[in-house]
């Protein structure tokens, strides 16, 4: 089973920053983390992130840096700001929101008391 | 014969025609190039394959400028406003220079007691001389690939453009001590009786100049937006 497009594009802020929240991460590595935990199912087209990463940074959300990698090559890591953190909390009540009254309805009978 | 670098020289090329896609933006997806080719090498794929489908995950060129613009629809005003800075700071150190480098010529021709008329005249050709041949090596370097690669090189655009700021500093405050120092100079050694005539055909050839500036400016400006991102 394979998220929608629309599902997916909603996901991708609370994904990145809670990732983000746990420790600094480069696009590559944030795409791979997010497939292993899905175990394949939330696959981001590999070019879509950047962008994404470029809006959080845009509404400082998240900052960038450039860091040496073992390799040698220069790469640019992000780690979460504090208005990242905050918008973090924000997204979690709403998506625990929707997968409670999700959960309740999916749960019990459906009646409609209206 | 496949060779990797090559291909992803070639890839950055195409991609940095697009003008959302800036400098940073091209070197983080060429490291994404690299890292999901020598993943899917790893995984038995040849390494023309790997590089060829970790490409084709990125998606094309023209839809991933598309999705930067969106992302940051302000991006290419601003990196514009910075080059005009940078240009405009380039005017001004060049002004300064061609000043000092002309009062001092000034100064020394009117120590041997040249006539007022020639001194006004050198004093101005040298400042256009300076201007323009200053204008056009400014220019020639910050449009050329080897700078693009240099400044991006050099990390974080904005401690860049402290050290653009820092020379500049530096380079008008050194104008400006030679600038009163050679002023004091003609005051000294020039007939008090030439100097309305010396101001006169000085402030004219000033003028010239000034109005020279906005041209020069859309002509880098120019240079810069068409040899943008062109590098490595």
């Amino acid at each position: 089973m394979s998220l929608s497009k629309e599902l997916i594009a909603a996901s991708t802020t609370p994904l990145v920053l809670s990732i983000l929240a746990q420790r600094e991460c480069y696009g590559y590595a944030l795409i791979k983390q997010v497939r292993e935990l899905s175990g394949d199912r939330i696959s981001w087209s590999d070019g879509m992130l950047y962008p994404v990463l470029r809006r959080l940074e845009a509404q400082g959300l998240i900052t960038s840096f450039w860091r040496s990698a073992a390799t040698g090559r220069r790469r640019r890591y992000y780690r979460i700001e504090k208005a990242g953190k905050q918008e973090l909390v924000r997204l979690q009540e709403q998506w625990n929101l929707v997968g409670n009254v999700l959960g309740r309805l999916w749960r019990e009978d459906p009646v409609c008391s209206y | 014969m496949f060779i990797l670098n090559a291909a992803i020289r070639s890839w950055r090329q195409r991609l940095g025609d697009q003008p959302d896609i800036q400098a940073g933006d091209l070197d983080e997806l060429a490291d994404h190039l690299r890292e999901g080719s020598a993943d899917l090498n790893v995984s038995g794929l040849s390494e023309e394959e790997a590089f060829l489908v970790s490409a084709r995950r990125l998606g094309d060129p023209e839809a991933l400028a598309g999705e930067f613009a969106t992302a940051e629809p302000g991006l290419r005003r601003r990196v514009r406003l910075r080059w005009m800075l940078v240009g405009a700071l380039a005017m001004l150190v060049l002004r300064f220079l061609g000043d000092v480098v002309a009062d001092l010529s000034t100064g020394g021709l009117a120590f041997m007691s040249v006539g007022t008329p020639v001194l006004g005249w050198t004093s101005g050709l040298l400042r256009l001389t300076i201007f323009v041949i200053g204008g056009l090596v400014i220019w020639r370097i910050l449009a050329s690939d080897a700078t693009a690669m240099r400044i991006r090189n050099f990390g974080i655009w904005s401690l860049g453009m402290m050290s653009i700021l820092v020379i500049a500093l530096a380079f008008v405050v050194a104008a400006a001590t030679m600038h009163g120092g050679t002023t004091w100079f003609l005051a000294r050694s020039v007939n008090p009786a030439h100097l309305p005539d010396l101001a006169y055909v000085t402030y004219w050839l000033r003028t010239g100049l000034l109005l020279l500036l906005p041209v020069v400016l859309i002509l880098m400006l120019w240079g810069l937006v068409r040899h943008r991102r062109k590098s490595d």
